[in-house]
């Protein structure tokens, strides 16, 4: 047989996120996130003369920008069915790290060095806990993100610690072609990340051992190197997003990245990828990370009262996780 | 202004005023408004009028005809924080009664990574001034600087800033240390005499200002004559809530089962949170406590503190969002302000007649 | 893989006189039998006869006490399932290992994608699976873009099976497929065991529903309390027959 016989009828055989056609309830949940942030955009557009200027475009591309990388590295470590909330303490510990080693007096980029060996080992001792004692991975990254924020916290003798030469990592701060670094460092990770999950071998593989671990694992997919390499993504990108953070703030705080556990949950629930694993996609959580974005930026312009603003962001989760809860119960049934 | 009576050294203390680089006063000897209190300028009077309850100290006379389009920014550091919240009210308040733009955005809860964020989104309503009070405000003196805009710290001084209005940390603490002084000297003729007195500073460590606060507190206290046996720091962390005071204070009773404390504590939150922690042990009778910032949280406390807390320095949280905007109105003009020292403390026997709608 | 072809008509399994202890508990004595390609064995018998015991020796998760396994009179040590694959024997179990969040074209194909470098060939993988299912007759199957979960239980099975396929398995183990599935899925199981014995494999399926596989097996292996109560061609036999095999083995039949 050859394969002549079948290739050519159907549909171009382009693979698109497998999901359920049939069901109109699950593809409202599906396009939800893109109406959602539809209309925010409108709301806002209409409410502040402000909002839909590039100047403010940008400023909300640049803000999402550390938000959007933690979160694009929490959805590959999701979608292997591992949740890592250690994002956190990797950017307080590279924020600190190297502004106390450039302190010291070493060259910018070799701090930046010791903070990437430094995020590689949270990742491999998430993957330590996770895969080879087996503990469950939100317990395992919240016990290893609270030892490295305390190391962040000793390192830096609880003080804000100001970066010696600022101008180091002032490029975070230009604009290339009018665009922040971050912006665009934030693309290449959203590409990169979605050339990844949907065209590699890895990818699919990472999706395999997110759906059915026991299956990937008798299809002879390496399922431990799989949990590793997630993990040390995920831990890499907090990386990057350390070294951001501080080129824009110009100091380590070991405070930094402790509130960040909001909006990267929110932009990555928001999605709909669910906590099960398997599934998801890092356009999707693009897609949360701008609503998050954009509902920050739209009511500081529109100056609305912080209480309400915690109040719009809390009511946010909660609708993600009601949505999550229904597609659990509809994909149960 | 009202002073407390007795406390003869605090009024020294506060005729002090700190001089920051890049916004120095002229003089000191006077609380009136400096420089040419003309016809086309707000005085002193008008601006106590129009504060009442919360009795401002002006920091500059304010011009009556200030430029059309003079526009602030102010990014708050925590609203969900009764100091922060009644200062934004007061800031907000100065900017409708002075005539000018005023757009604020808010860290949460002191999430300083977001400041360099939440200045460009405020940026977009071109400011001449902002405001902003961290910890870690390099990347801002920066970013404001590239855009031409002022950098007013607030609270925290930052190096390199356009400018810095924020109580001075040293006369705050001495004089929560006098007033500590005060409340314990009758004590140790009587009931506390002959126990080991320990003084208790709670800070932040991460935040030298606050360090700089409780640890002057501990000179106030020894300037006014009471020699503590130890003096002990214990740190309250990343935060400084009610409940990391509780905490914190827990601990320390533990670990000082037979000593008497007097305590003075950065802010309200902690001190209150002292306080519950002192009354869950039972140790009313061991400890006293001094309170800095005099906010609804802590002058609510005297309601119900068992005589612990002996007094709260006012730092006016609401007051000292009103002279923000008058000092970044001076910084606009290029013109000077004077930085007040604390002078008012708050007590169980004036808290009502201060602050009547309490 | 390689395995050596020997002649047709040899049986493509012999299994010889295998026995399997749990402690004390015999789970197996002394079972014979042959399969040949072409073939569809029904392997019968009560709760706790030995079923589940035999398949998992044969592929791979158990290690036999005594007796010889042979693939094309090859005699085969397995120490792993991945022995068994090797070997040509595939096993459906009853949860299907599926991907459930995964279309057809990865379920069949994962872990064996078909790739350029790093890259998936998403076309190669679809356009075989294509293949493969339409030599099963499932070219109602859609190969892409539908996650396998939303599938009904007949399909899921479907798919479970097709992937031995593309494993290049000969032999195909289904343990109990009709267990969970209506009357027309589970004839529609059995038209699939069909098409795998048309193109040469080899099917053994366990079930303790004779009405269920009367109708499609070749033959009949009845275990009872760990021993081969009977083996019989279905042109040779009558149900009553394989009904007191299964309830009193071979002793009262
Ligand atoms: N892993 C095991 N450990 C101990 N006893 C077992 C194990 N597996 C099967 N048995 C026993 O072996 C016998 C055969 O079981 P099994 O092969 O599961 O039968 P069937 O699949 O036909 O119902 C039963 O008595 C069962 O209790
Ligand atoms: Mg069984």
């Amino acid at each position: 047989m050859t394969a002549t016989t079948v290739a050519q009828q159907g549909t171009p055989p382009t693979s698109p996120p497998p999901k359920p056609k049939s069901d109109p309830i699950d593809r409202i949940l599906d396009v939800g996130i893109y109406i959602a942030l539809g209309v925010l955009v409108i709301v806002f557009s209409i409410a502040s003369p402000y909002f839909l200027t590039v100047g403010n475009l940008l400023n909300i591309g640049q803000a999402v920008a550390q938000t959007g990388i933690l979160a694009a590295g929490v959805t590959i470590a999701l979608i292997a069915g591992q949740l890592d909330i250690s994002f956190g303490s990797v950017i307080a510990v590279t924020a600190v790290l190297v502004a106390v080693l450039t302190g010291a007096g070493l060259p910018a980029a070799v701090a930046v060095l010791g903070a990437v060996v430094a995020g590689l080992l949270v990742g491999i001792l998430n993957g330590v806990l996770i895969v080879n004692l087996n503990i469950s991975s939100i317990i395992s990254t919240l016990a290893v993100g609270t030892a490295v924020t305390g190391a962040a916290y000793l390192l830096a003798n609880g003080q804000v610690i100001p970066l010696p030469d600022p101008a180091a990592f002032s490029w975070v701060n230009v604009r290339v072609f009018g665009l922040p670094v971050p912006m665009l460092i934030a693309i290449a990770v959203y590409v990169a990340g979605w050339v990844l999950l949907a065209k590699t071998k890895l990818g699919a593989h990472i999706y395999a051992v997110g759906g059915n671990s026991s299956a990937a694992l008798r299809a002879g997919i390496p399922v431990k190197r799989i949990y590793y390499t997630v993990l040390v993504i995920s831990s890499s990108l907090a990386v990057l997003a350390g070294v951001i953070v501080l080129g824009r703030t110009g100091a380590g705080d070991p405070s930094y990245g402790a509130a960040d556990m909001f909006t990267v949950l929110g932009a990555v629930l928001l999605s709909g990828i669910g906590l099960g694993g398997g599934t998801g996609s890092v356009q999707r959580t693009f897609v949360g990370v701008l609503i998050i974005g954009v509902l920050a930026n739209g009511l500081v312009l529109l100056g609305v009262q912080s209480y309400y603003q915690q109040l719009v962001n809390g009511a946010v989760l909660v609708l993600a996780v009601v949505m999550e809860a229904i597609r659990r119960k509809r994909r149960s049934r | 202004m009202k002073h407390i009576s007795g406390l003869s050294s605090a009024l020294a203390i506060s005729a002090t005023v700190l001089l920051m680089a890049g916004c120095a006063t002229a003089s000191n000897d006077s609380a009136e408004p400096a420089a040419a209190a003309g016809e086309g300028r707000y005085t002193q009077q008008d601006v106590t009028d129009a504060t009442g309850i919360h009795d401002v100290t002006s920091v500059f006379s304010v011009p009556k005809q200030l430029p059309d389009d003079l526009n602030l920014a102010y990014i708050n550091p925590s609203l969900a924080t009764s100091f922060f919240k009644a200062m934004s009210d007061g800031y907000k308040a100065a900017a409708d009664f002075y005539g000018v733009d005023l757009h604020e955005a808010d860290l949460g809860n002191f999430n300083f990574a977001d400041a360099v964020n939440k200045y460009d989104t405020l940026a977009v309503f071109e400011p001449e001034v902002v405001g902003i009070l961290t910890p870690s405000g390099a990347g801002l003196v920066d970013r404001t600087r590239a855009d031409g805009v002022k950098l007013l710290a607030s609270g925290i001084p930052i190096e390199g800033a356009d400018g810095f209005i924020g109580t001075p940390e040293r006369e705050t603490g001495m004089l929560a240390g006098t007033v500590l002084a005060d409340g314990v000297a009758p004590l140790l003729e009587d009931e506390w005499a002959g126990r080991e007195l320990v003084f208790v500073g709670l800070g932040q460590a991460a935040i030298p200002t606050t360090m700089e606060r409780v640890e002057s507190g501990l000179e106030g206290f020894e300037a006014a004559g009471i020699q503590p046996a130890s003096a002990e720091f214990p740190d309250l962390g990343k935060s400084a809530t009610v409940a990391d005071g509780t905490r914190i204070m827990a601990d320390f009773l533990t670990a000082h089962p037979d000593q008497v404390l007097a305590v003075v504590a950065m802010n309200d939150q902690a001190g209150v949170g002292a306080l519950q922690a002192v009354q869950a042990a039972g140790r009313q009778d061991d400890v006293r406590i001094v309170t800095i910032g005099a906010d609804e949280v802590g002058r609510s406390a005297f309601k119900n503190d068992d005589g612990i807390i002996v007094g709260e320095v006012d730092l006016n949280p609401w007051g000292a969002g009103w002279r923000w905007v008058e000092a970044a109105i001076a910084l606009s003009m290029d013109e000077e302000f004077v930085i007040p020292a604390p002078d008012r403390v708050i007590t169980r026997d004036n808290v009502a007649e201060l602050y009547p709608e309490d | 893989m390689t395995i050596d072809r020997v002649p047709t008509g040899a049986p493509l399994l012999s299994v010889q006189g295998i026995s399997k202890s749990f402690g004390h508990i015999q789970a197996l004595t002394d079972v014979s039998f042959d399969i040949a390609p072409g073939e569809v064995l029904a392997l019968l018998g009560d709760n706790g006869a030995g079923k589940s015991t035999l398949i998992k020796i044969l592929s791979g998760l158990y290690a036999n006490d005594t007796g010889e396994i042979r693939m094309r009179g090859i005699p085969q040590r397995f120490h792993s399932p991945a022995d068994a694959k090797a070997a040509g024997i595939a096993t459906v179990y009853q949860d299907l290992a599926l991907v459930d969040t995964r279309d057809v074209a990865a379920n069949l194909f994962l872990g064996r994608e078909y790739t350029k470098g790093p890259f998936i060939d998403v076309k190669r993988n679809v356009a075989e699976s294509r293949r493969v299912l339409e030599g099963l007759k499932l070219g109602h199957l859609p190969a892409s873009g539908v996650a396998v979960g939303v599938m009904s239980g007949g399909q899921r099975q479907a798919v479970a099976v097709a992937r031995t396929v593309v494993s290049g398995a000969e032999l195909i183990i289904m343990d109990e497929p009709t267990a969970a599935l209506g009357v027309s899925e589970s004839a529609k199981v059995m038209d699939l065991a069909h098409e795998l014995r048309d193109s040469g494999c080899a099917v053994i399926i366990i079930s303790h529903n004779l009405q269920q596989v009367w109708d499609f097996a070749d033959r009949f292996a009845v275990l009872h309390l760990g021993r081969l109560a009977g083996i019989r061609r279905r042109s040779e036999t009558t149900v009553e027959e394989i009904v007191q095999l299964i309830v009193y083995g071979a002793g009262e039949a």
